[in-house]
């Protein structure tokens, strides 16, 4: 499951937003925006799936398609994840 | 004021090295190792990162990363740099750097302490930096890919062969280690049981219950953890529930063979994930907490620079300082095994091209510094304390006495009833003979902890740190025997194309078995064995390590190559060839040495003569000599196959310099990147 995948397809272009600001959305409180960025830290870091910032990219590139739901998105990173060689190391 | 801040460094750098060096004698603070480490760093990043990256890769902000072009929300998604540096360095960082300078600590401190500075310096953080960059620029391949491409498709077949063969002697001495750590310890196995539930607890609420919130079910995942850490002590203390959770390492052995197997066939969302959630939360956070306390406390280091064993009569493992400092420490100096991850997830992250140093050069760096700290953790221990722990029983015999006996011989002062004393601080039966360097690196971490913070909790504290090692060395053998699997079933698919769908159920099912039958069968004759086990696995390890860096540097100097920018291929093909010197000589001397405490074949024989002299067991005698024997061959097959590369991958530079091949670079194509400035 490399470059190509089912979520997403390649990309020549689109918008690029950088990423710290995906998650803002103009009704939030500073201190919510704050925590929302910390807690998306710190699910990248671990590796975990990032829901909102795919609908964002979903939003933003493929509007025309649906979607996946939370779950099958969940399922669907996770194959990619760990059918996919090491990502921990000894 | 930058360039003050890096003189302040190279300052801070330096001093701690002269003081290493001019003390003579008196103990040294473990504050002096920090310092001449972190000094060391700094220059390196600044200097030798900086080279690497502008000269000789060429790193270029204009140009889009795969995760700005192939965006996809999923794996591909621009990632902010600190972020990323923390995914990365939570993938790399495993039990390796924490368990290899604390068997390397047998020398003394100091020479494994340069070898960890100096050797990520010039190896360990090139290599990691150099197949990230690699990856990065080809949308983010596999090492196993880039071998297929670059090399020859061969040399892709060999390099997945390799890493099979280096998974399965990693993943059984990482088993082994555990196995050690928990034999005969009710407070460790319930602890380390409680896991289980708990991660399983934690996959049905986040893909069940309240599918995604990932955060919210690591917070419940942590708190049940400390509760079970608590709860462990409970149990060790009643004479009710202690026995029901004492084993000896063989019955722990054949327990992790059939976790290792249901872990591969459960689902991931039902225990691998969330451990490895658990685990990585578990990990950075002790890491920083051991940071922390080493600074606050900076112990001095009660192990001298130099022991007597830099002759090669250790009795931690065998072999002279030259190659085997360089063996039993790869990870944090140099491991192969990064390769793997720099050309797996982080490559499809990167947002800018100008990152790819912090994250390549600078999480290696911090791995470094992570083994720096197990070595300052274990030299900090009182070295009669050290040796009890980890020389096998044989060479100790069965108590504290007959040990204090064998360990004041050779020079060093033990007190048995202190022994006693710390065995019962930290609720364990018995620390004698716990092979394999995590308990040991679990008393240091404990004194460090519970003197900077824990108001004397020795136990709670020690049995914290067995926790955390056993809990991210069980996640490796998890992922591991998965993507083992994964590797194996795709070779079988070659041979028969059903046994390649890795969606079918039996085909999952049979590789699985062969891969944990393949880590199981070495985990448990290291257990069985009566040199402890760890006394030949670890060797093999590091030596398969070490291999497969010689690869990616295979890698990553064709890639430099074939870039057209032969004049800087020095910076791969020296850390190459100084890998090629230490791991042939380690290899030659574990086969074929007379001494038959280092050579696999002359112990197989000796074996064999105490069989027939009726001195040994005719059956475990058996064993015992056909392990040797196939250990001898694996060394040997290891170094045959990286021998191949090498020449094949030499053949495909000398074509290219002599002109009779073009420098053809295999990048994907430059598109300017849509970020502003």
């Amino acid at each position: 499951m490399r470059g190509e995948s089912s979520v997403g397809s390649r990309q020549s272009a689109g918008s690029r937003e950088p990423s710290a600001a995906d998650s803002l959305s103009t009704h939030d409180s500073r201190l919510t925006t704050l925590l929302r960025t910390v807690a998306r830290a710190m699910r990248q870091i671990a590796g975990m799936p990032d829901y909102a910032g795919y609908l964002q990219h979903q939003r933003r590139c493929h509007p025309d398609r649906p979607p996946l739901g939370e779950r099958e998105f969940f399922a669907d990173y996770l194959r990619a994840r760990y059918a996919d060689g090491p990502n921990r190391c000894c | 004021m930058t360039s003050l801040l890096w003189l302040l460094a190279a300052l801070a750098g330096a001093s701690g090295w002269a003081v290493l060096a001019l003390a003579r004698g008196e103990s040294v603070s473990a504050g002096w190792l920090i310092a001449a480490a972190v000094g060391t760093y700094c220059i390196a990043y600044r200097f030798y990162g900086r080279f690497l990256a502008s000269r000789v890769t060429g790193l270029d902000d204009r140009r889009a990363t795969p995760a700005e072009r192939l965006a996809n929300g999923r794996d591909y998604v621009p990632t902010g740099k600190w972020v990323l540096f923390g995914h990365h360095f939570a993938a790399i960082a495993g039990a390796g750097p924490l368990v290899g300078p604390v068997l390397a600590a047998q020398f003394g401190y100091l020479p494994g302490t340069l070898w960890i500075v100096f050797g990520v310096v010039i190896a360990g953080a090139v290599q990691d930096y150099v197949i990230l960059f690699a990856s990065m620029r080809r949308d983010g391949k596999s090492l196993g890919r880039m071998a297929h491409d670059e090399i020859g498709p061969a040399t892709g077949i060999l390099a997945m062969v390799a890493i099979l063969a280096i998974m399965v002697i990693l993943l059984a001495v990482l088993a082994l280690v555990v196995t050690r750590s928990l034999a005969e310890s009710p407070w460790g196995v319930f602890t380390i049981l409680c896991t289980i539930p708990i991660a399983i607890l934690m996959g049905f609420w986040m893909e069940r219950w309240r599918p995604g919130r990932t955060l919210e079910a690591s917070a419940i995942g942590v708190a049940l953890l400390i509760a079970a850490l608590v709860g462990g002590r409970h149990v060790a203390a009643s004479p009710l529930l202690a026995p029901l959770f004492t084993y000896p390492a063989k019955t722990i052995a054949w327990g992790l063979v059939g976790y290792g197997f249901l872990a591969s066939v459960l689902p991931v969302w039902m225990l691998l994930c969330p451990r490895d959630y658990l685990s990585t939360f578990m990990k950075i956070g002790t890491i920083t907490l051991l940071a922390a306390g080493l600074i606050i406390v900076h112990p001095p280091l009660q192990m001298p620079a130099l022991t007597q064993f830099i002759d090669g009569s250790g009795p931690v493992f065998a072999g002279k300082l030259f190659p085997f400092v360089f063996i039993t420490i790869a990870c944090g100096a140099i491991s192969g095994f990064h390769a793997l991850i720099a050309s797996g997830t982080t490559p499809k992250m990167l947002r800018r091209e100008g990152d790819a140093r912090l994250i390549g050069y600078g999480s290696m760096l911090m791995e470094s510094f992570v083994a720096v700290m197990a070595m300052a953790a274990a030299a900090a221990l009182d070295p009669g304390t050290y040796f009890a722990m980890n020389v096998p029983l044989a060479t100790l015999g069965g108590s504290v006495e007959s040990a204090a006996t064998v360990i004041q011989g050779w020079g060093f002062s033990f007190s048995p009833a202190d022994f006693h004393a710390l065995t019962a601080s930290v609720g364990e039966q018995t620390l004698l003979s716990r092979t394999g360097g995590a308990a040991t690196l679990a008393v240091g971490i404990a004194q460090v902890f519970s003197t900077a913070f824990g108001g004397g909790l020795m136990g709670l504290w020690y049995h914290f740190a067995i926790m955390f090692e056993a809990l991210f060395i069980l996640t490796t053998v998890d992922a591991g025997t998965r993507v083992g699997r994964f590797m194996l079933q795709e070779l079988l698919g070659h041979v028969w194309a059903p046994l390649g769908r890795t969606s079918w159920y039996p085909s999952s099912v049979i590789a699985s078995a062969v891969v944990v039958a393949g880590w199981g069968y070495f985990l448990v004759q290291g257990v069985i064995d009566p040199n402890g086990g760890i006394n030949s696995l670890w060797p093999l390890f590091g030596i398969s390590n070490q291999l497969l860096a010689t690869v990616a540097l295979c890698v990553g100097t064709t890639v430099i190559v074939k870039a057209g920018k032969v004049r800087f291929a020095w910076v791969t093909v020296l850390p190459l060839a100084w890998l090629l010197t230490v791991t042939c000589t380690a290899s030659w001397q574990k086969v074929l040495s007379p001494d038959p405490r280092l050579g696999f074949l002359s112990l197989a024989d000796r074996t064999m003569a105490q069989v027939s002299a009726g001195e040994m067991a005719a059956g475990l005698g058996r064993q015992v000599a056909f392990n040797a024997r196939l250990d001898a061959l694996l060394t040997t097959m290891f170094v045959a196959v990286t021998l191949l590369v090498v020449v094949v991958s030499a053949r495909e530079w000398m074509l290219v310099i002599r002109g009779r091949k073009p420098a053809r670079s295999l990048e994907t194509p430059f598109v300017e990147t849509a970020y502003a400035g």
